[in-house]
């Protein structure tokens, strides 16, 4: 008699489990419970900053999301911390991390990590690097500044602390020269130690200089990308002088690595309709120059394993 | 003309039934929040923000700003009621602040401070109205020679915290500066001292340290054997915490002279409200009519960190509109705030969106009064706080310390940090170490050594560059004055001791160090 009990509490059981899966199959889509919150390793107003309010502001805006978004800026330990602290979360469908190559370099590079530890939700835009110098710098164009480094002048260029060093360092090895770097916490730093005149020139993104350089105040000499941007950042690519340095950035969205299948689902299904819509492409893509280039959970992994590859050497 | 037209208008829009109500709720949500130990601006106008996304933009810039002028009224309260400074700027109103509660009068104290953040706030906020974007431009020529220069100069007043002890004080501050080097290296990237620990590599957080250091110290020091006088049986009512006519006059020179080098610090980039109170706080020490009682519980202490705190709050606002470029960790979250609401800060700010940005302007004129009368009408409320007694204060502090330290970093590392700094910090209060000097070195030290190093990157090594910038060469040969001033001091007194008459050159140098 208990035996048969036994069984048939747990058919009982089994069949239970089985149906409220069968059941959460039928119920629709996974979709937030709760407040989210977005992750962004670098600080406010910068190009991962500007990016991340312009999607939220869409997801807003579209009602996409039923729940409230919050972006909470963790800039401690470079971002590693922040990285660390999505990667690491349990059952995440709660928690985005925007995640750039910036991002993603030293997190192999140093931070002894890789993209298992997270997952790939979207690449929602290319971005281009962009040296910039004071409208009354003494020299207005990139041909004088080279001409100046080889007849021995020094330089100072400032730049944030993620990728734009490595376009100071193909300068260095491509033109050579006294040409110095001083790494900054964040791009708007580095742009203030241009407007300072603290520096001679700096590196920033469209995006976060957008406002220095529509008014006039810093002026685009070169531009690290494959083609040129339009204005008022137009100006010639290294690749026109003659140089072999191209770099591009990413920008994309990253969750948790146990972020539950439906959750990626539901992530990368709203991010690539923000991708659609036209604020996105009128007031993000367009206004600073970027170039949309969404892909969704899947492909956005195969593409960011490229660049962890490029990184690593592999 | 035109300036005053639009920050007319600015009002307008800032004074409707709806605006100011939502002001008022913001006040009040922003002390409690910033009262709370751990929490601080910072954290606080992050958490509250999304608050204030329910309403329409211009009331939601409106309550952002009460918001943020509230959390850093609320982190001086549990500075002075419970000795643990609830931001890093409010370190220095403990010193004088928590005195003046022990003494009975915690009511005075919190009006003080009060009182002191609104002058420093309104004085802040009339020159940003003046010459935001003229000073913001100034703040520019602030670059890493300069601001190294400065930072040297207020690592040598930290000798006027040292109390009576040089030697210990001088430990202290090396402490300081050693916590300080731990986590990535600022200036080329790479770990130090992270033991492969990533919570180190982060660096050590200043809030668990700082709730360790002051907070959990003391409940350490409370559960000792004591003499009986530490609790106040004084019965506090609301008269005893309002300032006779005499104590307000002597808190009206510092507030306003810490006003003004609290705005300029505040403008600078990088610089901070926290160096804003403690060079308004050293200044009074300097030059203040009670300067010898600094520091044993008087409204002067008090009342010169607060108004250069707020008035460098306010300052601060000048480089983030009109260059869109945050002076401080709780600048770049209203920054966030900001932006999404659609405001770019920039150099277009002002030209592009003149109603919206002097709506913010004057929004802060209102927010400030508002939180004023928020803040007054809830001291009576918490100077209840001290008269609770020690067995149950011991309990209630030791939460407030893990709570405080566990949501400033989301972790029980910053539980365990706040443990070990309040074990050590027991220690070096029972053997005469003073605390304060450990703390400010700890926030300095990262700005000095970035500034000195990029310094050295841009002059390639030569130290010949503090002498070629103008700005930093002044602040350098002020800083050898100060330095050498006990040297002159003895020379000046032998030289009397053998002449009677002598030129007073050497009278006019600037420092007496005790």
């Amino acid at each position: 008699m208990k035996k048969l009990l036994t069984a048939l509490l747990m058919t009982a059981l089994i069949s239970g489990v089985v149906f409220a899966e069968g059941q959460n199959d039928t119920a629709g889509p996974w979709a937030p419970e709760k407040g989210v919150e977005w992750v962004v390793t670098s600080s406010a107003g910068g190009g991962s900053s500007i990016f991340t309010q312009s999607i939220v502001e869409i997801i807003k805006s579209e009602a996409l999301v039923d729940e409230n978004i919050i972006i909470n800026y963790k800039t401690d330990g470079g971002g590693a911390i922040g990285r660390r602290a999505v990667s690491t979360m349990k059952n995440g469908a709660h928690t985005l991390l925007t995640f750039n190559s910036g991002d993603l370099k030293p997190l192999v590079t140093m931070e002894k990590g890789d993209l298992d530890g997270l997952t790939p939700l979207a690449v929602m835009a290319l971005d281009g690097q962009i040296i910039l110098v004071r409208e009354d710098s003494k020299y207005k164009t990139i041909e004088e500044i080279i001409d100046a480094l080889k007849a021995g002048e020094r330089f100072i260029m400032g730049g944030s602390k993620s990728d734009d060093e490595e376009i100071y360092n193909a300068m260095l090895a491509e033109i050579g020269g006294d040409l110095e770097y001083l790494r900054s916490d964040s791009t708007g730093e580095a742009l203030t130690q241009l407007l300072g005149g603290h520096v001679d020139m700096a590196i920033s993104k469209p995006a976060a200089s957008f406002d220095l350089v529509s008014s006039g105040e810093l002026k685009a000499v070169v531009s690290a990308g494959a083609t040129r941007f339009a204005d008022p950042f137009d100006a010639p690519t290294f690749g026109e002088l003659g140089y072999d340095i191209e770099f591009q950035i990413y920008r994309g969205v990253v969750g948790p690595a146990d972020m539950p299948a439906e959750a990626v689902e539901f992530w990368s299904d709203v991010l690539a309709k923000v991708s659609k819509t036209s604020a996105w492409s009128e007031n993000y893509i367009n206004k600073f120059l970027l170039v949309s280039n969404h892909l969704g959970a899947a492909d956005a992994k195969v593409y960011m394993q490229k660049f962890e590859d490029m990184y690593t050497g592999n | 003309m035109e300036t005053f037209n639009l920050l007319m208008q600015g009002f307008q829009t800032a004074l409707t039934f709806q605006n100011f109500s939502a002001a008022a709720i913001g006040a009040l949500l922003g002390i409690l929040v910033g009262a709370m130990p751990g929490i601080g601006s910072l954290a606080g106008v992050a958490l509250l923000l999304p608050l204030t996304f329910k309403f329409n933009p211009t009331t939601g810039i409106i309550m952002l700003s009460a918001i943020y002028y509230a959390n850093m009224y609320g982190g001086s309260f549990s500075s002075i009621l419970i000795n643990i400074p609830g931001d890093s700027p409010a370190v220095m109103t403990a010193l004088d602040g928590h005195p003046m509660a022990k003494k009975g009068h915690p009511g005075k104290a919190l009006l003080t401070s009060n009182l002191s953040s609104f002058i420093g706030g309104t004085i802040g906020i009339i020159i940003l109205t003046i010459s935001g974007p003229v000073l913001a431009r100034l703040g520019l020529k602030f670059g890493p020679v300069e601001m190294a220069a400065l930072l040297m100069v207020a690592m040598t007043s930290l000798s006027w915290l040292m109390g009576d002890n040089p030697t210990k004080g001088l430990i202290s501050t090396l402490l300081g500066i050693i916590l300080a080097t731990v986590g990535f290296d600022i200036v080329v990237g790479t770990p130090r001292f992270d033991f492969g620990s990533l919570h180190l590599l982060g660096g050590i957080s200043f809030i668990p340290l700082v709730i360790g250091m002051f907070g959990f110290s003391q409940v350490l020091e409370m559960m000792e054997p004591r003499e009986a006088t530490d609790t106040i049986n004084k019965k506090l009512t609301l008269k005893d915490s309002l300032l006779t006519k005499e104590e307000f006059k002597r808190i009206i020179p510092p507030a306003i002279r810490s006003s003004f080098l609290g705005t300029i610090i505040g403008i600078l980039p990088g610089a901070g409200a926290t160096t804003g109170s403690f060079l308004g706080y050293v200044m009074e020490k300097k030059v203040g009519k009670n300067k010898d009682k600094m520091g044993t519980g008087i409204v002067e202490g008090v009342a010169s960190c607060e108004a250069a705190n707020n008035a460098a709050a306010a300052g601060a606002f000048a480089p983030l509109l009109s260059l869109g470029i945050p002076g401080s960790g709780t600048g770049a979250v209203l920054l966030g705030g900001l932006l999404m609401y659609g405001l770019n800060p920039g150099p277009l700010l002002f030209k592009n969106q003149p109603e919206f940005t002097w709506g913010l302007i004057a929004s802060l004129y209102v927010a400030n009064v508002i939180t004023l009368v928020v803040a007054i009408s809830i001291i009576p409320f918490l100077v209840k706080i001290l008269k609770v007694p020690t067995r149950i204060m011991v309990p209630i502090i030791t939460t407030v310390c893990i709570m405080g330290s566990y949501s400033s970093s989301n972790s029980l590392y910053g539980v365990v940090l706040m443990l070990i700094a309040g074990f050590v910090g027991f220690h070096l209060k029972k053997n005469n170490y003073p605390i304060p000097p450990l703390l400010l070195a700890f926030v300095l030290a990262p700005t000095l050594e970035r500034a000195f190093r990029r310094s050295f990157i841009i002059s390639d090594g030569s130290p010949l560059i503090f002498f070629q910038k103008p700005i930093a060469a002044v602040l350098i040969v002020f800083l050898l004055l100060t330095i050498s001033s006990p040297i002159f001091k003895a020379l000046y007194r032998k030289i009397r001791g053998n002449r009677s008459e002598i030129s007073g050159e050497a009278n006019r140098s600037c420092g007496e160090t005790k």
